[in-house]
C-alpha cells in the first residue's frame, strides 16, 4: 500500500514519517498507515476495550483502545494513520490508545 | 489469532521482543482448482466496494437495457403480417401501418408512464417495488413473477429469433437452431457473469450497429419509396403464406377479432419498456435522470425503427413465410438494398446486426432478472441464494438460473419464435397494468407537486396495458396464453409457501435469541471418542481429545463384530494412554448409528450434561476414493445431533499426500 512508498521519501526520524509496520520498533514511537483488517469487541460484562489489527503489505499491528467499547471511524477496511508508542500484547506489537487520523472518506 | 498461536513460537520471540502480524497468512494456502478455473474464466474478484465503480454510463445503459426493446422491431411487423395475411390476404398490408401507429400511442405512454416511476423509484424501481409500496407484498409477487417468468421468455423468444435470423441468411443451419440458441444462451449469461461493466462493454457494439443498419435500411427504403423506383416482393413464392381474401366469409366481428388478434401479437414490440426501471440502480449518478433520458431515446429509437419496417413491408408486400425464414426483416433488407454487390453486402450486415440484436434481446433479461429475483429473495420470497453477490459483483446466482431455465424452454418449444410470443406479452403487460396502477395510486397518496398530471398519464398507462392484457389473454388464449394464466399462480403459490417457510424458521431463530446466549451452561461435560478401529485417524482424534479438559473424557467403540472388539481391547490395554478408557457397547443388530445414539442418549438424559461426540474424519482426496468406504462416521453424526446437548465434533485426517488445503 502506501506506507512503505511513503516512508522512503519522508526523512526518517522526522515526526511526520510514516513507517512500514513491518519495520516498527519495540519501545519506539511510530507512525503507521494501514487498513483495518481485523476488529475485536468485548462484551458488556468484559473491561471496555476495542482492538483492532492494521495492516499495510510489510506487517500488522494491534492497535488497542481501552476504556472504549465503540471508536467514531473505526471499522472494517477503513485506512488510517495511526501514532503512538509501541509496546505490545499477546507476543504481538502494539500500540496502546494510538492517535488516529482517518485517511479517504 | 493471537490466542491459539503455539507457545513453542512465542518463547524463543521473547528475547527479541513482540513481533509484528504477518501481513500475509502464515501458512501458503493453495486456492482449489475450482476457484483457480472460475478467476482465469471471469477475471479476478471484484471487491464489494468497486459496486460503486460498476455502474452503467448512458450509452452503456443504452445497450445494456435497450437491446430487448429494440430488437422488437426485428419482428413485431412480421408477427402482425402472419396474423392477418391468411384471414384477410392483402388487405393485411393496408391495415400493417395503422396497428403499428396504434402500438406506438401504447409504448408513448409507457414511456411516459415510466418515466414517472423512475423518478418516484429511482433507487430500486421497477413492477415489484412500486407494486409491494402501494399494493402490498402479495400483489408484488403477480408483479414479479410475471416479469420473471417475461424474463426467461424473452431470454429464449430473442435467441431463438437470432437463430432464425442466421438460418434465413444460412439455411443450411436451419437444422441445429437448438443447438446453436443453447450455445448463444451460454455465451450470454458467460458475459454477464463477468460483471455489469463487463458484459455491457462486450454487448454494446452489436446494438449500435442494429441500430445503424436500421437507419441504413429505412434511409434507403424511403428514399426508394419516394423515388417510386422501390421492389414488390413476389407473391406466389414456394413456402410463402397462403393469402386469405378479405371476402372469405368474413363478418365485422371476427374481423374486428382478428385485427386485435393480430394487434396483440404486435404487443411483443412494447416490451422490454420496464427494463430500464428495473434497473435504475445500474445507473451512474444521478441516476434516475440519466435513466429516464435513456429511456426516451430508447422509445423514440423503437417507434422509429418499428414504424419504418412496417411503412416499408407494407408498401413492397412482403409477406411472412410460412415456417418463419426467410424473415420479413431480411426480405425487406434483400429488396431495398438490391441484388448488386454492395446491395448484398449490405443485406448480410443488415441480417448479421439483427441475429446480433435478437441475440443480445435476451442480455436485457440477463441485466434485469437477477435483481428482480434478489428483491423477491430479499422478500423472503424465493431463496436465499440469490441475494448474494457473486465473484464479479454480479447477482450469479439468479444469472444461472436464469440461463437454466431458458435453455430448457428452447429444448421444449424446439426454439421455434412464434410458439413463445403470446406467452410472452401477458407477463409483460401484467407487470404493466400493476406498476401503473402502483404508481396512480402513489400519485394519489402522496400528492407531490404535480400529482394530478402524473395520476393522469399513470392512469392512463394502466388502463391501456390492461386492455392490451385483455385482448392478449383473450385472443391469445388458445395459442398458449393460457400457460401464462395456469403457471404464474402456481408460482406465486409456490413463493408465498416459500415465505412461509422463512418466516417460521427466523421465528425459531430469532425469537429470544438475546436472552437465549446468556442461558446458564450445563454444568458437566463429556467427551466421548467413537473408535472403530485403532489408525492413524483415531490417533489423530484421541490427540485432540487428550487437550480438552471435559469432566469424563472415554473412548467407546460400538461392537458389531464382537471378535474385532476383543482386539482392539487388548490392542488398548498396550497403550499409554492414561486419562482415556476404552468403552466396549455390545451390537448385536449392528446398527452402529442406532447403538451410538443410546450410548449419548443415556449420557444426556440428566438434563445437566453436555456430550462432545468425536469423529475421527477421513478426508479423500477424490471424489471415487470416498465412495470406496462407508459412511458410518456421517451416519453416527446425524442420529446423534438429533439429540439436545449432543455436540459432534470432526477430527479431519488427511489422506493422500498431506496437502494443508482441499483440492477437490
Amino acid at each position: 500500500m502506501i506506507g512503505a512508498a511513503a516512508a522512503e521519501r519522508a526523512p526518517s526520524g522526522s515526526p511526520d514519517a510514516i513507517e512500514p509496520i513491518g519495520d516498527v520498533g519495540w519501545r519506539t514511537r511510530a507512525r503507521i498507515r494501514g487498513s483495518i483488517r481485523s476488529m475485536r469487541v468485548q462484551p458488556w460484562a468484559c473491561v471496555a476495550s476495542l482492538e483492532c489489527v492494521v495492516v499495510d503489505d510489510s506487517g500488522g499491528i494491534l492497535l488497542v483502545f481501552l476504556g472504549r467499547r465503540k471508536v467514531a471511524g473505526i471499522e472494517l477496511g477503513r485506512e488510517l494513520i495511526a501514532e503512538g508508542m509501541v509496546g505490545q500484547s499477546r507476543g504481538y506489537l502494539a500500540i496502546l490508545n494510538p492517535d488516529i487520523e482517518l485517511v479517504g472518506s | 489469532m493471537t490466542a491459539t498461536a503455539p507457545r513453542t513460537e512465542v518463547e524463543p520471540q521473547e528475547a527479541l521482543g513482540p513481533r509484528p502480524f504477518p501481513a500475509h497468512a502464515p501458512v501458503e494456502l493453495p486456492e482449489s482448482r475450482r476457484y483457480r478455473l472460475k478467476k482465469r474464466l471471469l477475471g479476478p474478484p471484484l471487491d464489494t466496494d468497486r459496486l460503486e465503480h460498476e455502474r452503467l454510463g448512458k450509452p452503456t445503459a443504452l445497450a445494456v437495457f435497450a437491446s430487448d426493446n429494440l430488437s422488437s422491431s426485428a419482428y413485431a411487423s412480421e408477427e402482425i403480417l402472419r396474423v392477418l395475411i391468411p384471414i384477410v390476404g392483402v388487405a393485411a398490408f393496408s391495415l400493417l401501418v395503422p396497428l403499428t401507429g396504434a402500438l406506438l400511442v401504447v409504448l408513448g405512454f409507457l414511456i411516459l408512464s415510466y418515466r414517472e416511476t423512475i423518478k418516484a423509484y429511482p433507487t430500486a424501481g421497477g413492477a415489484y417495488m412500486v407494486t409491494r409500496d402501494n399494493f402490498g407484498l402479495l400483489p408484488a409477487q403477480v408483479a414479479g413473477v410475471a416479469l420473471l417468468t417475461d424474463y426467461v421468455l424473452t431470454v429464449a423468444v430473442s435467441v431463438a429469433a437470432g437463430t432464425a435470423a442466421l438460418a434465413s441468411a444460412f439455411p443450411s443451419v436451419s437444422a441445429y437452431e437448438v443447438p446453436i440458441s443453447v450455445a448463444f444462451i451460454i455465451v450470454i449469461a458467460f458475459g454477464n457473469l463477468k460483471g455489469v461493466r463487463e458484459s455491457g462493454r462486450i454487448f454494446a457494439v452489436p446494438t449500435y450497429f442494429f441500430m445503424a443498419m436500421m437507419a441504413l435500411l429505412i434511409g434507403v427504403g424511403v428514399y426508394g419509396m419516394i423515388n417510386g423506383n422501390l421492389a414488390t416482393a413476389p407473391q406466389h413464392a414456394p413456402g410463402l403464406m397462403k393469402f386469405g381474401s378479405a371476402g372469405d366469409g368474413i363478418f365485422y366481428g371476427a374481423a374486428i377479432f382478428v385485427i386485435l388478434k393480430a394487434f396483440a401479437s404486435g404487443g411483443a414490440a412494447v416490451t422490454g419498456v420496464e427494463a430500464i426501471s428495473n434497473g435504475v440502480p445500474a445507473f451512474k449518478k444521478p441516476e434516475w435522470k440519466n435513466a429516464r433520458s435513456t429511456l426516451v431515446v430508447m422509445g423514440c429509437s423503437l417507434g422509429a425503427m418499428f414504424l419504418g419496417l412496417s411503412i416499408l413491408a407494407a408498401h413492397m408486400k412482403v409477406a411472412p413465410y410460412q415456417d418463419g425464414t426467410p424473415t420479413v426483416i431480411s426480405e425487406v433488407g434483400r429488396l431495398t438494398f438490391g441484388g448488386g454487390s454492395l446491395g448484398n453486402v449490405l443485406y448480410y450486415a443488415l441480417q448479421a446486426a439483427t441475429m446480433l440484436i435478437l441475440v443480445l434481446a435476451a442480455n436485457t433479461s440477463f441485466a434485469d432478472f437477477p435483481r428482480l429475483a434478489s428483491f423477491h429473495a430479499g422478500d423472503n420470497f424465493m431463496p436465499k441464494q440469490l441475494t448474494k453477490r457473486g465473484h464479479r459483483l454480479v447477482f450469479s446466482n439468479g444469472i444461472i438460473a436464469l440461463s437454466v431455465a431458458a435453455i430448457l424452454l428452447v429444448i421444449v418449444t424446439r426454439a421455434k419464435v412464434d410458439r413463445l410470443i403470446p406467452l410472452y406479452a401477458i407477463g409483460v403487460f401484467t407487470s404493466f397494468t400493476l406498476s401503473q396502477a402502483g404508481m396512480a395510486k402513489h400519485h394519489w397518496t402522496l400528492r407531490e407537486p404535480h400529482w394530478r398530471r402524473g395520476m393522469a398519464i399513470n392512469g392512463i398507462g394502466a388502463v391501456l396495458s390492461f386492455v392490451v392484457l385483455i385482448v392478449v389473454g383473450i385472443t391469445k388464449f388458445t395459442h398458449g396464453a393460457w400457460a401464462i394464466i395456469v403457471i404464474v399462480p402456481i408460482l406465486v403459490a409456490l413463493l408465498v409457501r416459500l415465505n412461509r417457510q422463512y418466516v417460521a424458521e427466523a421465528h425459531q431463530l430469532e425469537d429470544e435469541a438475546h436472552a437465549a446466549v446468556s442461558a446458564p451452561i450445563l454444568s458437566r461435560h463429556v467427551v466421548l471418542v467413537f473408535v472403530a478401529r485403532l489408525d492413524q485417524s483415531t490417533a489423530r482424534a484421541i490427540q485432540y481429545a487428550r487437550t480438552l479438559v471435559p469432566d469424563e473424557m472415554r473412548a467407546v467403540h460400538i461392537a458389531w463384530d464382537r471378535h474385532a472388539a476383543e482386539e482392539l481391547a487388548d490392542r488398548w490395554r498396550t497403550l499409554g494412554l492414561s486419562r482415556i478408557a476404552l468403552e466396549l457397547v455390545d451390537c448385536p443388530d449392528r446398527r452402529v448409528a442406532r447403538a451410538a445414539l443410546d450410548v449419548v442418549a443415556r449420557e444426556v438424559g440428566d438434563a445437566k450434561t453436555e456430550v462432545t461426540v468425536l469423529l475421527p474424519h477421513r478426508l479423500y482426496r477424490r471424489f471415487w476414493h470416498r465412495l470406496l468406504h462407508d459412511n458410518t462416521g456421517d451416519e453416527i453424526a446425524a442420529a446423534v445431533t438429533r439429540l439436545e446437548h449432543a455436540n459432534v465434533t470432526m477430527v479431519p485426517f488427511q489422506m493422500g499426500e498431506p496437502v494443508p488445503a482441499s483440492d477437490s
